[in-house]
């Protein structure tokens, strides 16, 4: 088990143990056991996943920062954390649309560009994690 | 005698409206106060834990290097301080006590302690605007303060100000640190205790102070401690002028509520006196004017 905490700069997300976590890092995604070497490592945006016996849960971050303790603990401090199910799929849609239609614009702008890039990351990642989360709950219906 | 008790009873009239007025403010100070204080205390914790790991990761990584970091770690020779930039954060209104007062006072001795010419200023808040005008500063930058839902797109101008005036241009990355306008960064703003207590604080942001306590836990970075520096230093500046700026909310919606509960307690003790004094002068004229009756009756009947 490993004691896993989600912060953002506005509140705690998530506290919770589970049996292993898997998150998007600067050089790959990694999946996180216990007695996993202390580390820091830099977070991107994409979808965490937290598996705790059967069960799964899934969300969505941006960019940020993990820090695995030495003592079996998982901190990420992201900027911004999302459960699939808090993501409201079409505003997310739109503003993904926002986000690349920016980045065509500005590609002579490096900065603005890079920001409008990490914003399409951000959003792709949201939209894919709401999906999941979308079809997950109908096949329980069904069922 | 008639003249003066429709007097209090004017008076009386008025300090009810004035109570009716407090109390109003009170609630409406109470109901943001307490959003303020749940976000505030909501975002301590990343407060702490990213300091944290940036003090972890400053001992690690080539921190010299680092251009938000290098300037203090010469101890021996320190570099002579030429310019500073102080960022005010205060309220946009008063009726909040003390709390201004108190917090323009503590600007004050930081640039008295410093040298008020070496100092620009960065104003959030009308009253910490027109405080440094009144003291003629040098203001480089005004804000208006944000009452509600603070989000750190609020700290971002400021924090991009505060860090390029630092280190001249931030993409010289890994380079020297000579380009900066400025030696040191401070944050004026009120820390919230609790809804009793604001203490107004001082805090530098930059350049950031690694502290001196040893963990020695063996650590594996990726993709290195430098890269993981980079991407954490300029969010932690950044959000360490988010968190003030929460702090100075917290701080003001508090003090606000206790003075207008203060002022509502001292009206509702007014209005209590001046009926005392309002009925003391009814009775008096009646008294008056039984013993006049009775007394030309005497007169009368001799």
């Amino acid at each position: 088990m490993i004691h896993f905490k989600l912060i953002t700069p506005e509140r705690v997300v998530l506290e919770k143990d589970a049996d292993s976590i898997t998150l998007p890092t600067q050089t790959g995604e990694i999946t996180v056991l216990s007695h996993h070497l202390p580390l820091i490592s830099n977070l991107v945006a994409g979808e965490i996943r937290l598996k705790t016996g059967n069960e799964e849960e899934v969300f969505a971050v941006s960019n940020g920062v993990i820090e695995v303790k030495p003592d079996n603990q998982l901190v990420v401090l992201a900027d911004t954390a999302e459960f699939g199910h808090e993501v409201d799929l079409e505003r997310a849609e739109q503003a993904r649309e926002k986000a690349q239609k920016l980045m065509q614009e500005s590609y002579k702008d490096e900065k603005v560009f890079a920001d409008a890039a990490a914003s399409l990351e951000k959003h792709l990642a949201r939209l894919k994690v709401a999906r999941k989360h979308k079809s997950r709950k109908r096949a329980n219906i069904e069922t | 005698m008639a003249s003066s008790s429709r007097d209090i009873k004017r008076r009386i009239k008025s300090v009810k409206n004035i109570a009716q007025i407090t109390k109003a403010m009170e609630l409406v100070a109470a109901t943001k106060m307490r959003k303020a204080q749940a976000q505030t205390l909501s975002s301590r914790p990343y407060a702490q834990l990213s300091s944290a790991l940036v003090q972890n990761l400053a001992k690690r990584s080539d921190y010299l290097k680092h251009p938000l970091i290098a300037r203090i770690l010469p101890e021996d020779q320190p570099v002579p301080v030429q310019k500073i930039l102080a960022v005010i954060i205060t309220p946009d209104r008063g009726l909040a006590g003390a709390l201004n007062t108190n917090l323009i006072n503590k600007a004050y001795e930081l640039l008295k302690s410093e040298g008020i010419e070496r100092f620009d200023v960065i104003t959030v808040g009308k009253k910490g605007a027109n405080a440094a005008r009144r003291l003629n500063l040098n203001i480089i930058a005004a804000f208006d303060s944000r009452d509600k839902n603070i989000s750190i797109q609020d700290a971002k101008p400021i924090a991009e100000i505060a860090i390029e005036g630092f280190v001249g241009n931030f993409s010289a990355k890994g380079g020297s640190a000579s380009g900066g306008k400025y030696e040191k960064v401070f944050v004026v703003y009120t820390d919230f205790v609790s809804t009793l207590t604001q203490k107004p604080n001082i805090l530098q942001i930059l350049p950031l102070v690694p502290e001196k306590e040893t963990d020695n836990t063996e650590y594996l970075f990726e993709p290195g401690p430098d890269e993981v520096l980079d991407a954490l230093v300029g969010k932690v500046v950044e959000f360490a002028i988010f968190q003030t700026m929460l702090e100075a909310v917290a701080s003001e919606h508090s003090a606000r509520m206790v003075a207008m509960r203060n002022a509502n307690e001292a009206a509702a003790d007014l209005i209590d006196d001046l009926s005392l004094t309002y009925n003391q002068a009814r009775q008096a004229s009646i008294t008056k004017e039984l013993s006049e009756i009775s007394a030309a009756k005497l007169a009368m009947e001799g």
